[in-house]
């Protein structure tokens, strides 16, 4: 209609135009008001919800030998397992030494160039394991002196494949996506948690030992002898409201990644079928996972060592990018930083490919990649050009 | 309503608090996001856009970042910044290329010719003085109808007028509107 095109040139208007349009804008009656009003309010609730985690997570303490609040942080800390309570959200992490039976690795999702630590450790009293730590940069010591520690992870942040730029004119803000896409990844970040044998509330009481395969080298915290022990794969009760099986613990995964990320970082990790083998009997490798079920209840495996997360943070003035959007998948881009806010250069571009899963027709994580904070930087400018 | 108004009723009820700060300010809010939406949004987009600003308002109420201030111009501004995300968003995903085949391109060639005149801001101050010109209530009239796409309907409940009268008003208003225009060279 010719008489519409006349008052499309209004749009993009200046104050004092916007004021006049205001006045002739309609009134919103009653009834669109308390609809608004409604949708308004959720959306509100759901922002309130997102701040307020993110501010608890800043209140995350962190002292010499022991860090509270595990769930919420993110960067190497060396903890002290707590060994005499009864029941416990369990810590420990890393496994020292040439681990190889979880194949964490081999099943790292995004090819992260982050190493193992090379590790030479003798049999210590878990409770001496002494941390320093000062922000981003950890050293850890054992207090026998044949341990000999070397963190190769904390000198290499970022994974070794080169970011690729999408395109300026595939770029773009989707609120909406960008929600997801970030919700998404927080519920990522406490995954991480479960991938280090942290995060889940067990019963120390509760444990069970196997004779480990002799093909495989591990070291396991044994909470019946407060010992760190070579050779031996020590299981603990797992507890968790949330996971009373291994189906449970595949469909929490499941919620969050996609069939493919699941299989690549979980698809080894869990075993069961073996209910016939009596403790201190030889657990074969192929049994020798990060979950089992025994004898009708849910064990997880107890790796010797510490770990922990720094608090991760996330910036409202700085909105997730969306990019190579399809039907079926996107990737998105946001700074992430450890405990406060601040420049580009002391953030983490983090790159998460999504893609629409057809088994819950919903998005799930397929990728995740860090790359420096500045690539962020540059897409913002992008965006924003 | 003032700042320490806006904190006495936020003290007293905040869902109250919420109510009146969009009953006062939602027009203001719809008619920035509206502004910047019309042409690539639908009706969902605008009003999912205006939940948006106010619910990022109401975190701001939390923070007392409203209660000191021009309570008005911050609002303005976040109702602006959001819609601006949402347009490029919207755009983006739109990807708004028109072919020289469309009907839409054929329309935009044959119509009244703008290129030749004041662009932009002068071009919309006119276009509104002209049209305020023709008095209330057909200017509201116009203004609802082709920049706001109510139907003729709504605008009679909003003029306290029939549907019937609202359409041949808006016949009538149109035609006094072209003459202006064509008075300061804005021609078909």
């Amino acid at each position: 209609m010719k008489e519409k095109e006349i008052f499309d040139k209004l749009v993009n208007a200046e104050d004092d135009t916007m004021d006049i349009l205001t006045d002739m804008c309609p009134e919103i009656t009653d009834a669109e008001l308390d609809r608004l009003l409604a949708v308004t309010e959720r959306k509100y609730k759901m922002k309130k919800k997102d701040k307020d985690r993110a501010e608890k997570d800043n209140d995350i303490t962190m002292s010499e030998n022991e860090v509270s609040g595990v769930e919420r942080v993110r960067r190497p800390a060396w903890l002290t397992p707590i060994a005499t309570a009864a029941s416990v959200v369990l810590v420990a992490g890393i496994v020292l030494g040439s681990v190889i039976m979880l194949n964490r690795q081999a099943k790292s999702g995004n090819g992260s160039g982050v190493d193992q630590p090379a590790v030479t450790a003798t049999t210590a009293d878990i409770t001496e394991i002494t941390t320093t730590g000062t922000g981003t940069s950890v050293t850890n010591t054992a207090s026998t002196t044949q341990t000999t520690t070397e963190t190769t992870a904390e000198t290499t942040l970022y994974t070794t494949v080169p970011f690729v730029a999408p395109a300026a004119e595939d770029i773009y803000v989707d609120n909406e996506l960008g929600d997801i896409a970030l919700e998404l990844f927080k519920e990522y970040d406490e995954i991480d948690l479960l991938r280090n044998a942290a995060g889940v509330e067990v019963d120390t009481q509760d444990g069970l030992r196997f004779a480990a395969d002799p093909e495989v080298e591990i070291w396991s915290t044994c909470y019946d002898t407060h010992q760190g022990e070579k050779g031996i794969a020590y299981y603990i009760h797992v507890t968790d409201s949330r996971f009373s099986c291994l189906e449970d613990i595949r469909r929490y995964l499941r919620s969050v990644l996609s069939e493919g990320l699941y299989e690549r970082l979980f698809g080894d990790s869990m075993a069961s079928g073996f209910d016939e083998l009596e403790q201190n009997e030889v657990l074969d490798k192929e049994h020798m996972k990060q979950w089992i079920e025994y004898r009708g209840k849910l064990y997880q495996y107890c790796p010797y060592g510490g770990w922990g997360k720094l608090p991760v943070v996330f910036s409202d003035s700085y909105p997730v990018i969306i990019a190579d959007k399809t039907e079926t998948s996107c990737t998105a881009y946001f700074p992430e930083w450890y405990i406060e806010v601040d420049n580009f250069e002391n953030c983490v571009c983090m790159e998460v490919k999504l893609i629409l899963d057809p088994e819950f027709n919903d998005w799930r994580i397929d990728n995740v990649q860090q790359f420096e904070g500045r690539h962020y930087g540059e897409l913002y400018d992008m965006i924003n050009s | 309503m003032n700042g320490s108004e806006l904190k006495a009723l936020y003290n007293a009820s905040v869902s109250d608090c919420h109510r009146a700060l969009m009953q006062e300010y939602g027009r203001y809010v719809y008619s920035i996001v509206f502004n910047k939406l019309r042409l690539c949004g639908t009706r969902e987009d605008i009003e999912e856009c205006f939940s948006d600003v106010f619910a990022d308002i109401f975190i701001k109420l939390d923070d007392n970042e409203l209660m000191e201030g021009d309570i008005k111009a911050l609002i303005g501004t976040v109702a602006k910044r959001t819609a601006i995300d949402r347009f490029r968003s919207l755009t983006a995903a739109q990807k708004h290329i028109i072919s020289t085949d469309d009907e839409d391109m054929e329309r935009l060639a044959s119509d009244i010719s703008v290129e030749a005149h004041a662009e932009g801001s002068e071009l919309r101050r006119l276009l509104l003085s002209k049209i305020r010109e023709l008095g209330e209530p057909d200017a509201t009239i116009l203004i609802q109808k082709y920049y706001y796409n109510l139907k003729s309907e709504e605008i009679a409940g909003n003029v306290s007028m029939t549907a019937s009268s609202v359409r041949s008003r808006c016949t009538r208003a149109m035609e006094k509107l072209r003459v202006k225009l064509a008075e300061i060279g804005i021609t078909e």
